[in-house]
């Protein structure tokens, strides 16, 4: 029998006052793998991982991690005793702090973890500077003081010594050269092999993306219209349709309609 | 010569106020955004509750002291859970006001209390001037400069040094993305509250051994320089607000010394505008948060 997923949810919903960003998404993550989720610019990608580690308010039928439901915690806990670890959409650090000390905030929480037995041992400084060698050269600097890819190591280093039991990352490719997004995105993919890390990984370029994945979800208008492995999903009409709006226009995108009460989609 | 510095010298022991309530007020700006006006009058309410202690009580000038320092802790925190834990997260507005509405509530209760001219206050040193080569100087106004420079450097170190202070940092930089790396932004902020409010009781127990009296509005009179002191400093800036409190208490000096004493506020303003029009951000702030 397969391991249980890390990352199970069921029916997601954020909504900011009218606005609903997310509407009853439902995906799941299997254990050491890198599952994706696309979609373009406002389908409400961002929305649904900050209401994942609890940063935004939003329901849910079923929200666990781990097997544990981690609906009624806040986001300290989630982070600390779950290991929900949250990279933000562009260049995450603390422009004030120095590489060693923004580093450091990563640790913290990974000695935490290990002290409480939650992680057999998490990830020391040493290694972390042996896959990021820029961030050693550099780590009296400020943040502010790196480049934009520099910056985003940074926020990946850090949030790998936070010993993650899922790591979220949220759009890494924003803001940056294609030359950098090619190399973070190799990084990702070298740190999840050797790792084993489980990722949940929400991108606006598909392509990118899908190379990585070992599974997709495709994301229009906060639903999700279309799922399944990278190869078939990235020949589907729906991808192409959820970037050009045209979701209504495809047979079976049952998501795309406005009803508001609509069931639970895309069951797997 | 020795009459400039002693201008100088009377300017850096006015200053010690604006510093002592600055510093506390920026931290809370920093961390919640929050404009907290009520901060200056946790200022005399440490000096009233030294009084009560010492008077009211019974108790020695060095208890009272000691007491109506820490006092800030029990009022920081349940301003906290009372005031800014409800309005501070909602919105700039609501936070700004509420703390104008306790500010008054402090002034109005104490004045209900101790009636509006105020109290002495027992002295906690003995107040006799000293001359070092033609300087003069008390040892309450010794205490309270010394005091002014430990607590200012001593908070930048808690915060350049300590895991606690970088976490106020990160707070104060995005309470998002510290709330992503796992910070407990809420303890950050009711500790940030509770050493804001807790360093502006013992600014009011330190002044109050140097003037010897204390009114109600003692805090509200200092609310103008306080906004002052962290504005040009640039808001959030603690080393900012140290050394533009010390620097505002000097010009003031030499404004009375050297041009009038009705001349004495507009000097502060005056410093203010001509930062702003220079330099919006204020001298030490970074161009970013403006809310």
């Amino acid at each position: 029998m397969a391991p249980p997923p890390v990352l199970k949810a069921r029916d997601i919903s954020v909504a900011y006052g009218p606005i609903r960003a997310v509407q009853e998404v439902s995906i799941t993550v299997q254990a050491g793998s890198t599952t994706v989720l696309v979609g373009a610019n406002g389908a409400g990608k961002s929305s649904l991982l900050k209401a994942l580690v609890g940063l935004v308010r939003m329901s849910a039928s079923e929200l666990t991690v781990g097997g544990t439901d981690v609906r009624r915690l806040n986001t300290l806990a989630r982070v600390r005793d779950l290991g929900m670890v949250l990279l933000p959409e562009g260049r995450a650090v603390f422009t004030g702090m120095t590489v060693d000390e923004c580093l450091e905030m990563g640790r913290r929480i990974g000695h935490m973890r290990e002290r409480s037995g939650k992680v057999e041992s998490a990830l020391e400084l040493d290694t972390v500077f042996e896959i990021f060698p820029n961030l050693k050269e550099r780590h009296r600097l400020l943040g502010q003081q790196l480049s934009g890819g520099e910056q985003q190591m940074l926020a990946v280093a850090r949030a790998l010594l936070m010993a993650p039991s899922i790591l979220l990352v949220d759009e890494p490719s924003v803001g940056l050269a294609p030359k950098i997004v090619k190399s973070i995105f190799q990084t990702l993919e070298a740190i999840i092999r050797q790792y084993k890390v489980s990722i949940l990984l929400v991108e606006q370029d598909s392509k990118l993306a899908l190379d990585v994945a070992s599974y997709a979800y495709v994301l229009s208008h906060g639903r999700v219209v279309v799922e399944g492995l990278p190869e078939a999903v990235r020949e589907l009409p729906e991808l192409r349709a959820a970037y050009l709006g045209e979701v209504s226009a495809v047979p079976g995108g049952e998501a795309s309609t406005a009803s508001d009460e609509g069931e639970a989609v895309n069951q797997p | 010569m020795t009459e400039l510095v002693q201008v100088v010298l009377n300017g850096l022991i006015i200053g010690s106020e604006y510093v002592l309530v600055a510093i506390g007020f920026t931290l809370i700006f920093g961390v919640m955004g929050v404009m907290n006006v009520a901060q200056a009058d946790f200022y005399a309410l440490g000096a009233f509750v030294m009084i009560w202690m010492c008077v009211n009580a019974g108790l020695g000038v060095v208890a009272g002291a000691i007491l109506g320092s820490l006092s800030g802790l029990l009022f920081g925190v349940l301003y906290y859970f009372l005031v800014l834990s409800r309005l501070g997260e909602k919105d700039f507005f609501a936070a700004f006001i509420g703390s104008v509405g306790v500010s008054y509530f402090i002034e109005n209760l104490l004045t209900s209390i101790v009636g509006s001219q105020g109290e002495a206050v027992p002295p906690l040193l003995p107040s006799t001037f000293h001359s070092w080569g033609g300087l003069l100087i008390s040892d309450p106004q010794i205490l309270l400069l010394a005091a002014t420079l430990a607590i200012s450097v001593g908070l930048l170190l808690v915060l350049k040094r300590t895991p606690f202070g970088r976490d106020i940092r990160a707070v104060s930089e995005s309470r998002f993305l510290a709330a992503a790396t796992g910070v407990n932004c809420r303890l950050v902020i009711i500790g940030s509250v509770a050493i804001a409010s807790v360093i502006a009781t013992i600014g009011g127990v330190l002044v109050s051994a140097t003037t010897l009296t204390i009114t109600p509005f003692s805090g509200g009179d200092v609310v103008l320089e306080m906004f002052v002191v962290a504005i040009v400093a640039g808001m959030g800036s603690v080393g900012g607000a140290t050394i533009v409190g010390f620097g505002l208490g000097v010009i003031e000096s030499m404004t009375v010394a050297y041009i009038g004493s009705s001349w004495e506020e507009v000097a502060g303003l005056l410093v203010l505008v001509v930062v702003l029009i220079l330099r919006p951000q204020g001298l030490f702030g970074r161009q970013v948060r403006i809310g």
